[in-house]
């Protein structure tokens, strides 16, 4: 794995950038599980498929918005011997975690919000919350990954 | 004596485009042994780039073989294409391939982080590569803020942190100050590089090419 300075740095994955996915990946969680605990009991398990879709789309477009800018850059660590796949597993892993930091964040707000509505119980409350981080998750990898991929492979 | 080439074009042809290709080389055989001071002479454009990316495997040769440490490069998969290229070539583009963003110690550490040298070990080459070029203090500077002739010595330098037993110089000193080449040329000419390396470099500065063992001159194909 690349060392985190050089991958915001060289890689231009700019600090305001992953903010942006930060800020993003919360906001999606909030509204979810808000959502969760404003709808009728089958309907709720659609919403961690929402979160799962919104995730991914932001985090594709957010990804190759950001690693499209550093394309010279790329080219040069791919000209120094680094391999696609590292490069891959480096962005893809360092994206996550801002990922996984807003779905947390965006997660404790929400279900705090929702508990002080009192409109779920603590249990239900914990588990649809649950299934919607894993949603989220999801999402993030997988559209982060699409958009990883695709914008190297372009290189 | 049997001589050990380091490098070996064996009638290499090389042509760009299809409908009408132009042709850059036709059968060309040249050889460089181990330890030689290889100088590519030539006018703009007459194809000492081209010469020098067939020889790192970045283009491939349309007819011919390229041996490299006696391994011919030209059917190499491109994975394991990379890895040797790596090891065995250190290369400063026309174009400088440094990363701007990051510092000048960063810059020289990054070769040896893809090929997975432990930090302690990254951080002391490092050292000595900055005490190489007689700038140990300027390790944190960020590459962007620097003159494009500093660049060049970081990126030549840089070209060594691996130790590779080749180096390709791509005209490393065509934009630089007298002061900056003398820097160059002084790097070039130190035992590090000199008694221990095969170097290939293409320039028309006379400088460099009073100090190369050989002189290839390289001339444009009439169309």
């Amino acid at each position: 794995m690349l060392p985190m300075e050089i991958v915001i740095r060289g890689l231009h994955m700019e600090r305001s950038q992953l903010r942006l996915g930060l800020i993003i990946s919360s906001m999606i969680m909030v509204n979810s599980t808000l959502l969760v605990g404003s709808i009728s009991a089958p309907a709720k398990f659609a919403v961690p498929a929402l979160a799962f879709v919104f995730s991914g789309l932001s985090q594709y477009y957010l990804v190759k918005q950001s690693i499209e800018r550093s394309d010279r850059n790329i080219r040069v660590f791919k000209e120094l011997g680094a391999s696609h796949s590292l490069l891959l597993q480096t962005l893809l892993v360092n994206v996550v975690m801002v990922g996984l930091l807003g779905s947390v964040a965006g997660f404790v707000f929400g279900v705090s919000a929702l508990f002080a509505m009192q409109t779920t119980s603590f249990a239900a409350g914990l588990l649809e919350s649950t299934l919607l981080v894993f949603g989220a998750l999801a999402g993030t990898t997988v559209g982060s990954y699409i958009g990883i991929r695709e914008t190297l492979a372009a290189k | 004596m049997a001589v050990n080439y380091a490098v070996k074009l064996e009638s290499v042809s090389k042509s760009y485009g299809d409908a009408s290709p132009q042709r850059i080389f036709e059968s060309v055989n040249i050889s460089f042994h181990d330890g030689e001071f290889a100088a590519l002479k030539g006018p703009i454009g007459s194809g000492k780039t081209t010469l020098l990316n067939i020889i790192a495997g970045f283009l491939k040769p349309n007819f011919g073989r390229v041996v490299v440490k006696g391994i011919d490069i030209v059917r190499m998969p491109e994975k394991e294409l990379a890895i040797f290229r790596a090891k065995t070539f250190g290369i400063v583009p026309q174009t400088q391939n440094l990363v701007l963003e990051l510092s000048i110690a960063q810059n020289i550490e990054l070769p040896m982080i893809f090929q997975n040298i432990p930090k302690v070990d990254r951080a002391k080459r490092v050292q000595e590569i900055l005490q190489r070029v007689g700038i140990p203090k300027m390790a944190d500077r960020i590459v962007g803020t620097l003159s494009v002739g500093e660049r060049e010595v970081i990126a030549i330098a840089r070209s060594t942190a691996l130790d590779p037993p080749i180096l390709l110089l791509d005209e490393p000193t065509e934009a630089l100050d007298p002061a900056m080449t003398d820097m160059v040329v002084a790097f070039i000419k130190s035992d590090h590089v000199l008694k221990k390396k095969t170097v290939i470099i293409a320039t028309h500065d006379e400088r460099v090419t009073k100090i190369a063992h050989t002189i290839i001159q390289v001339k444009k194909r009439m169309p």
